[in-house]
Formats: C-alpha cells, sequence, structure tokens
C-alpha cells in the first residue's frame, strides 16, 4: 500500500513538474533574433485613460506592420513615477518601450522623484494637442473678456478646476494668470472628468485641458487656445496670441522612450515601426478624432521638447508654491521624535500592564500598536509645512485630527481592555505560522522564479501543512490550477504575470 | 409614450433589425458571453469592474460598435453580481461595494444556508440592474441635473455620512470598531497630499507615492484574513463534516423582500448617479435604510436575508445610475464607465447628449435593451450557478485555503502589476487576523480608506471654494451631515433606551 503511494506520489511528481515546465515553456519564448517575443508598452494610466487608448491605438495598428504583438501593461501610482522607474529596471533590450507624456515632466518634480530625464532615449513624439480654457457655455463667464473681466472682479476667488497638482494643466494655468496679470485660485480633481462635472455644476469658472474635451458635451465651450493659428474645428476660438497673451504655443504631448542604454539598432527598429504606424489613415483619423495633430518628432527634436518643458515646469511649479523644499532640522527633529514614541508607547503600555498586574493581552497590544503609529503619525504630521497658499488648512490638518483621535480612542481601548481582560482560546497558531511563512515565500520567491514555480510552491507546502495526504488530487488540483492561471491570465487577459527575473 | 417606443426598438436592435452585419443571434450570444465573463471578473478579488471591462477592450476591436458596447455592458453588469458571491461563500469581497454583504451573507453560509443567500443576492441584484435600467431610460435627465449640483461640500458630507453608517454597522463593539475606522483613515493620509501635493508619510518608499491602494488591502484583509483565521481553528478531520446547502429561499420568503429591494435599487440607482460615489456607499447606505426601515432590525448581522437584498439590489442599480452621466453629460459616472468611454472612443462613437439624437441614437437605445436583457441573463445564470459555488465551497478545506491565497496574490498583483501590490496584501492580511482575532472589525479599515480620501479632498477644495460655513448654508450637504451625526448617535441613544427599559 505504501509502495504504491510512494510511486503514485513520484509519478505525481513528474507529470507535476512536466506541467510547469510545459507552462512556463510556452508562456516565455526564449531569445533569438530582435524582435521575437512581444514588446511591452508601459502606461502609468489607468486603462482606458487618453493615454493608454493611444498606446493601445498603436498596438491595434501596429499588427499591420509587424507579428510581434505589442501589449499594454498598466503600472500606474506615483504619478506616473511608478511607471518610470519601472522601464529603469528593465533590461535596455527594446522590449520594454514607455507611453511618455508631457506630464511626467512636472510630475517628476512635484513628487521630488529623483528621476534624471537623462536615462531615457526619447524615440518619438506622436501626438501633439494645444492647451486650451474652456467654460460652461449656461454660466456668465464664457467668453476669455468675460474670464479677465470675473477674475478682476473676485481679486483672486476665482476658481480653475482642472486634473491634478502641478500638472501640465495646472501649469498652464499659472502661466495664464501670469501673462494675462490676473489673479485666480486652482481647484485640484483627481481626472479630467471629474473636473469637468465640476464645471458643468457651477463649481468652478473655467477648466483647463484640451479640444478633446469639449467634443461630445455642448454644454461646453472652448474660450481660447494656445495654439498657432485657429483650429480647423473650432474656427470661431480665438487663440492666445490674438488676445494678447503671449503663451503662442503651449502643447500637450504625447511620445514613447526607452532605457537609454538601448542599442542603436533596436532603436531604429522601434522609430520605424512608430512612423509606419503614424502614417497609417487609421492613426491619423484616431488623431483628428481627437482633434489632436499628428507629428512625429525624432530622438533629437524630441529631446529637445523634454528639456524646454523641464525648465519652464521648475519655474512655474516655483511660482506656484508647489516644490516644497527638504525638511528642516526642526522638522526632522520632530520626526525623529516620532520614531521614539513609537516603541516607546508600546513598551510603556506593556510595564503599565505589568504594573497593574496585568497580562498584555492581544487587545491591548493592538491598541498600544495604534497608539504608537498614531504618535509617529502625529509628530510627522507636525513637521509638515503649513499651509501655502494663504489657507487654514494645509496637508498637516486632517492628518494631525485624525492622529489625535486614534490617540483618544487606544487609550480608551487599552483601559477597557486592562478593566476587562479577554483571553482568547489559542487554536492552531504553529499551522497559521506555517501558512504565513509560506506566503512570505511566496512573495519573495515571486520576483526571482516567477508566477509558476512560485505558486507551485505555495499551493503544494500549504495543502501538505493541512495534512492533506491524497498526492494525486494534489497535482491534479495544482496542474490544473497552473493551466487556468495560465489560460485566464496570460492567454485570454493578457494581463502580464511575474516571469521571474533568473529565466530572464 | 416616445420613451417606450425607443426602448422598444432597442429590443428591435438587439435581434438585429435595422442594423446592417449584424446577425439576429449574434447580440443576445454577446451578452450571454459578457455576462459570464463579468462574472468571472467579479469573483476574482482585485479584479475590478473597471478592470475587467478595460481587459475586454482589446477584443473589441474589431466588433460593430453596437456588439462592442453591449459586451462591455454585460461585463460590467455581471461583475457587480460576481463581487457578492465570494463576500458571501468566503467572505472575501470580490469588488468593494461587496464588503457590505458579507456581513449577513457569509454569516449564513457559516450556518450551512450559503444556497438561501447567494439566491437572495442574485434575485436582488437583477431586480435592481433591471430598476435602474428604467430609471436610466426614464429621469436620465432631471438626474443628471441634481447629480451635477453635487459639489465639494456634498461629498465630503455624503463621505462622512458613509463613514458614521460603517461605525455604526459594529453595534457589538463600537470602541473596536471606531479604533479601527480612525486606523484606515490615519493610513490613508499616506501618499501625495491631493491639493498641495505634499508628500506625507511616504517614509522614503516610492511606492507609497499614491498611498496604500485599498484593492490590495482589501483582498488582504478579508480573504488573506479569513484563510488565517480558519487555519487556525482547522481540523483535518472535522474538516469534512460541515455540509452546505444549496437550497434557494423560499418564494415568501421573496414576497418578504419586496421592499427592501425596489427600495434599495432605486437608493443604488440614484446614488451611482454622482460621479465617484459610486456603488460602494450606495451598498451601505441602501444596507442602513433596510436595517433603519425593517421589522426585524435585529437579525442584521445575524444572517438576515434584507441584509443580502439590500446592498446587492443597490449594487445592481448603481450600474444604471453611472450609465446616467455618461450618456447625458458625456461624463463617467464610476472607473468602468470611464473605461467604456474610452472603449467607444475607439470606436470613432462620442458618449454624451448627442448620441441620443444623431445616427447612433440606436446604440443607447440598443443598449438600454440589453442591460434588461442582461440582467434577466444574468438571473438564470445565477441561480444556476448557485449549486457550483456551492460545491466549491464544500470542497476539503485544506485544497480551497491555499487556492484562495493563490488567487488572492493574482488578484493584487493583478491591480497594476506590482510586486508591492502583493507585498500590501500579505501584510494586511497577516495584520487582518491579528486584528480579527481579537474582535477588532475589518470592514470599517477598509471603507475608511475609500471614503476617508473622498472626504479629505472634498473638505480641502470646499475650504479653498469659501469658509467652513459652506458645508451648513448648503440645503444638501446641510441635511446629510445631520443625518450622519443621527445615524453615529442612534446606537448610544438606543443602547440608553434598552438599559433603562430593562433598570425599570
Amino acid at each position: 500500500m505504501i509502495a504504491s503511494e510512494g510511486l503514485m506520489y513520484k509519478r505525481g511528481l513528474t507529470l507535476l513538474l512536466l506541467a510547469v515546465i510545459v507552462i512556463a515553456g510556452t508562456a516565455y519564448p526564449s531569445n533569438a533574433e530582435y524582435p521575437d517575443k512581444p514588446i511591452v508598452i508601459i502606461v502609468h494610466a489607468k486603462p482606458g485613460g487618453a493615454i493608454d487608448l493611444t498606446a493601445r491605438m498603436i498596438s491595434k495598428i501596429s499588427r499591420n506592420y509587424t507579428d510581434i504583438p505589442l501589449v499594454i501593461e498598466n503600472r500606474y501610482g506615483g504619478s506616473g513615477a511608478i511607471a518610470m522607474r519601472s522601464l529603469l529596471g528593465k533590461e535596455p533590450d527594446g522590449y520594454h518601450l514607455l507611453a511618455f507624456p508631457a506630464t511626467f515632466i512636472s510630475a517628476v518634480q512635484v513628487t521630488r522623484s529623483s528621476i534624471e530625464m537623462d536615462d531615457y532615449r526619447f524615440l518619438a513624439c506622436m501626438v501633439e494637442a494645444p492647451e486650451a480654457l474652456i467654460t460652461n457655455r449656461n454660466s456668465d463667464v464664457v467668453s476669455i473678456e468675460d474670464i479677465i473681466r470675473d477674475a478682476k472682479e473676485k481679486n483672486g476667488s476665482q476658481i480653475w478646476v482642472g486634473p491634478g497638482v502641478g500638472s501640465l494643466d495646472h501649469l498652464m494655468a499659472v502661466k495664464t494668470w501670469d501673462k494675462l496679470g490676473i489673479k485666480a485660485t486652482w481647484l485640484p480633481y483627481d481626472g479630467g472628468g471629474e473636473a469637468i462635472a465640476a464645471l458643468l455644476g457651477g463649481h468652478g469658472t473655467v477648466y483647463v485641458g484640451n479640444p478633446e474635451d469639449v467634443r461630445g458635451r455642448p454644454d461646453l465651450k472652448i474660450a481660447v487656445v494656445s495654439a498657432e493659428q485657429r483650429l480647423e474645428r473650432y474656427p470661431e476660438v480665438p487663440t492666445m496670441l490674438e488676445i494678447g497673451c503671449d503663451l503662442p504655443k503651449e502643447i500637450m504631448w504625447r511620445g514613447f522612450a526607452v532605457h537609454k542604454d538601448t542599442p542603436d539598432e533596436t532603436c531604429n527598429y522601434l522609430t520605424n515601426l512608430l512612423k509606419k504606424v503614424s502614417a497609417d489613415s487609421e492613426w491619423i483619423e484616431f488623431v483628428k478624432f481627437n482633434s489632436a495633430e499628428n507629428v512625429f518628432y525624432e530622438r533629437e527634436k524630441f529631446t529637445e521638447l523634454v528639456n524646454r518643458d523641464s525648465k519652464d515646469a521648475v519655474k512655474y511649479l516655483k511660482m506656484a508654491s508647489i516644490i516644497a523644499g527638504e525638511p528642516d532640522e526642526q522638522a526632522k527633529q520632530k520626526r525623529l521624535i516620532g520614531w521614539i514614541l513609537f516603541p516607546l508607547a508600546i513598551f510603556t503600555m506593556i510595564a503599565v500592564a505589568k504594573l497593574l498586574k496585568k497580562n498584555p493581552t492581544g487587545q491591548m497590544s493592538i491598541a498600544g500598536v495604534t497608539l504608537g503609529l498614531s504618535l509617529l503619525f502625529l509628530m510627522y504630521a507636525l513637521s509638515f509645512p503649513p499651509s501655502t497658499n494663504g489657507q487654514n488648512v494645509g496637508p498637516n490638518t486632517i492628518p494631525t485630527i485624525w492622529a489625535t483621535v486614534l490617540i483618544i480612542f487606544s487609550l480608551m481601548q487599552i483601559t477597557s481592555a486592562m478593566k476587562s481582560p479577554q483571553n482568547n482560546k489559542h487554536g492552531r497558531i504553529g499551522l497559521v505560522m506555517i501558512v504565513s511563512a509560506l506566503m512570505i515565500l511566496f512573495v519573495s520567491l515571486l520576483p526571482l522564479i516567477g508566477f509558476f514555480l512560485s505558486t507551485t510552491i505555495l499551493l503544494v507546502g500549504g495543502i501538505y501543512a493541512m495534512d492533506y495526504r491524497k498526492h494525486l488530487a494534489v497535482v491534479f488540483l495544482t496542474a490544473g490550477m497552473l493551466l487556468f492561471c495560465w489560460a485566464i491570465f496570460i492567454k485570454t487577459l493578457g494581463l502580464p504575470l511575474p516571469a521571474g527575473s533568473l529565466f530572464g | 409614450m416616445e420613451v417606450f417606443q425607443n426602448l422598444a426598438s432597442g429590443f428591435a436592435t438587439l435581434v438585429g433589425a435595422g442594423v446592417a452585419d449584424i446577425a439576429w443571434w449574434e447580440p443576445t450570444l454577446v451578452i450571454a458571453g459578457g455576462i459570464i465573463i463579468g462574472i468571472f471578473v467579479g469573483v476574482m478579488p482585485g479584479l475590478s469592474a473597471s478592470t475587467g471591462v478595460a481587459l475586454m477592450v482589446p477584443f473589441t476591436y474589431g466588433m460593430h460598435p453596437l456588439i462592442a458596447l453591449i459586451l462591455l455592458a454585460a461585463v460590467y453588469t455581471a461583475s457587480a453580481y460576481g463581487g457578492c458571491i465570494t463576500a458571501i461563500a468566503i467572505n472575501t469581497p470580490g469588488t468593494p461595494a461587496a464588503v457590505a454583504l458579507a456581513f449577513d451573507g457569509y454569516t449564513l453560509t457559516k450556518k450551512g444556508e450559503p444556497g438561501r443567500a447567494l439566491g437572495t443576492a442574485v434575485i436582488a441584484n437583477c431586480t435592481g440592474g433591471i430598476v435602474g435600467t428604467f430609471i436610466l431610460v426614464l429621469f436620465s435627465v432631471p438626474l443628471a441635473k441634481a447629480a451635477l449640483a453635487f459639489g465639494p461640500p456634498e461629498y465630503f458630507a455624503l463621505a462622512i455620512f458613509g463613514l458614521t453608517i460603517v461605525v455604526s454597522m459594529e453595534q457589538k463593539n463600537m470602541l473596536k470598531g471606531a479604533v479601527s475606522t480612525v486606523l484606515g483613515l490615519l493610513l490613508m493620509t499616506i501618499g501625495l497630499d491631493p491639493i498641495t501635493g505634499y508628500m506625507r508619510f511616504t517614509f522614503g518608499v516610492p511606492e507609497l507615492t499614491d498611498g496604500i491602494s485599498f484593492i490590495p488591502a482589501l483582498i488582504g484583509l478579508f480573504a488573506v484574513g479569513e484563510v488565517l483565521l480558519n487555519i487556525e481553528k482547522f481540523e483535518a478531520t472535522q474538516a469534512a463534516l460541515q455540509t452546505f446547502s444549496s437550497k434557494m429561499l423560499s418564494t415568501k420568503e421573496l414576497l418578504g423582500l419586496k421592499r427592501s429591494i425596489l427600495q434599495s435599487s432605486a437608493l443604488g440607482t440614484v446614488i451611482g448617479v454622482v460621479p465617484g460615489a459610486g456603488a460602494t456607499i450606495a451598498a451601505f447606505i441602501a444596507y442602513n435604510e433596510s436595517r433603519r426601515t425593517s421589522k426585524t432590525p435585529d437579525i442584521f448581522g445575524k444572517g438576515s436575508l434584507e441584509g443580502i437584498a439590500a446592498p446587492a439590489a443597490a449594487a445592481g442599480g448603481s450600474v444604471g445610475g453611472a450609465l446616467v452621466p455618461l450618456l447625458t453629460l458625456g461624463i463617467p459616472g464610476s472607473a468602468a464607465t470611464a473605461v467604456l468611454v474610452g472603449a467607444l472612443m475607439l470606436h470613432g462613437v462620442t458618449p454624451g447628449p448627442e448620441l441620443f439624437a444623431g445616427k447612433n441614437s440606436y446604440l443607447v437605445y440598443g443598449l438600454f435593451a440589453s442591460l434588461v436583457v442582461g440582467n434577466a441573463i444574468l438571473l438564470v445564470l445565477g441561480v444556476l450557478g448557485n449549486r457550483l459555488w456551492v460545491k466549491i465551497i464544500s470542497a476539503p478545506k485544506a485544497l480551497l485555503f491555499p487556492i484562495i491565497l493563490v488567487i488572492a496574490f493574482i488578484g493584487s498583483y493583478g491591480v497594476a502589476n506590482s510586486m508591492f501590490d502583493v507585498v500590501i496584501c500579505l501584510v494586511f492580511g497577516i495584520f487582518g487576523w491579528i486584528l480579527r482575532r481579537y474582535g477588532f472589525p475589518t470592514a470599517p479599515l477598509v471603507l475608511a480608506l475609500i471614503l476617508g480620501y473622498m472626504a479629505e479632498s472634498n473638505l480641502r477644495r470646499a475650504l479653498i471654494m469659501g469658509d467652513p460655513s459652506i458645508f451648513l448654508t448648503r440645503p444638501v450637504s446641510a441635511i446629510m451631515l445631520v443625518l450622519a451625526v443621527l445615524s453615529f448617535a442612534m446606537p448610544f441613544i438606543r443602547a440608553r433606551k434598552q438599559k433603562k427599559a430593562s433598570d425599570s
């Protein structure tokens, strides 16, 4: 009996190993001549955003010119910093492209993410759209003259809405105020759509965006556009120069970049592919539909554009008092006190409990940790700069409030737990520890050996840890699970699961 | 009634009348396919409705615009339900809105009656979907106008209202619930300040720039935490003893839910209209309202069918609601509809009021009809699927738990293709286990992560617009803030009354 089970186990293991190899093999074919595997376009926005759609359109049209699929990988976060870093972390072999929108330039400054533009090789800039001021037709302020008059009347309390802080559109607003000599307030929203809703609802007077934003929204009106000539589609809209505002050409652009060490011939291949897409009738139609301009700036001109925008960004971000300095000595001290208070609070709680001859229970410990954590956050919040633009509510206000409230609640919880300690029944803590260890192993191995192998470890390990001994069932389940993930995530949905750096 | 004529023409469109290149059977088949994919998307934690819809976009490239639209709408519809399944079956909400379902749904499953819970959820959800569609058809224009009036003060009040509901749901131990909520609120402040762009509490970790992303946190706290909690109580020999019944609810029980379902469907639709507020708040408010108006409020949280029907119906209704601003203003009402905008644009169709009149009006009415058909198909598939889900959770726990862990990690990774999110899921998983072990509820923590951002950013925006009196001078925000205070105070008042009653 035992022998046959052992044999079955061995046979099962071989089967499992085979399945893993087959799956891993088909999912990630080995290298030969460039390009012989899918090229990934890293996009910083969520699926459905403007830059994402641009990348998806390129991926779609590229099928006419190459057999190699271009797949989109959305890596959002950090206002683009995550995507920008992600590209630099990849091999410079041309299998990863970064969709590079103009917004990255100021985002790098705002997030102080220490990303250098010199680390990228700018392949091609493909889309340009002029910046525009947009108003609500149903309000009293429609034309640019209205905006200027209203701004002077309100003397700084006129509200301009748009996506983000220190974004391209925010900078455009600051530039316009500067050149027109007016004052207004920037009300940032999380996305263009929300900001447009605010404009339509009368919560703001001017929206800063691009002509494509008014399409399909008849209540919106472009007041002025920052283009050298009037737009073909909106001939009645004046340009910035016509109204005497010295902002001849403020543009939002979208291009593509690779790692700076990517070989020349690889870059040439990609540039040529993008050039073919750029000349495709479907692409021309797509860009025109978005009231943007179809351009193709190669490396030199694109890099120049990036450098010019970088200089501008620093100047106007300072003007909008967005770029904050490093924390000063006093702030650093407060933060240090926070780090001292964090463990101190927990130890004090334990000491007090011991003094009162109570066992520090789990309930007390959790409240002790939240107490320490809220002290840490409170000290950090106190080190933040006070509000910059004359408001009484700054970045420190809300965290200070929540941290204070949590300190009070934690203390209440500690007292109540000391008054009536509840002892928890201990279950199989050992088993929980084993499974937790397996999960930690899984998470640390995932980037190294890839999804399929680390999943096998977690699955098989977890099942055996829980005393399950039907080996054949384990084998079939594991193989089935891997096959399922491969079929659904990689093949059907095109979600790139980690391949593992060991296998490149 | 012109509206009904148009709707009838929509149904005609669905069988291919009046549209060239579409066979009569094609739309219905596509809807059914979309529903199946959508259920799957909802079941997978991490694959939210918006991600699911976005992943389907590339498949629609070559399709007729109508087919593309109804496919994506079907995926969206069904994913709202899919999230309910896992919330009920394994206490792991597949979508944030389904968190509200876990309270009563999972309780029933633990009692061995998942069939009744799942049956209630699918019937309520589909009813919600159909009610939502009719509200969309009949009242979209006035509803959209009302939604636009929602400015920062109103959003702030709505978020606060939602938060007080969450705290008051933890009636067993409000203090622990409060600690959990404020901890979530404090953790929410990690990342870029929404108004000034100042980096808060990132401790030098670039991935924290955008804060803790709440989907991996939710998956960790619920899925991983739940598995660990169960493993602690795990007995290999006893595991087989628990039997689950796939028996549905009786017709009499269903009739008893009529009021709760209809009321929640309407609430879900109306709250879903407000851009950005969406399904999550709708589900919680519906739950709260249902409990307030119920004849048996005491069994809420202990396996009440009304407590399942209310959030499920609201989630179904919110789909129709989110389409209101999209179709009338061209502004997406939720993340998933934002992706829908993008997909439509790839097909050269701009969503917005002009859709109703122009040559593309058949798309709108086809979409309306497809929502009704989609919900009907979902009802059938959902009822048939119940047996399958019950069978899955009846599998040996030793096999089920590791699989849930693997799916939890894939889901976290899939949110943004980020290893950091997998780590977040793991950390919050172990943290969630510890919290729940000592009776700290985790649902308020997750909801605070979601609503806290909405509360802070809109509070700050409101204060840019005017002085603090703005919250009380605007009627909608004033009413909601009063409701918030009431819903927070009610449990205390009720407890005091009961105490008085028992004393005398």
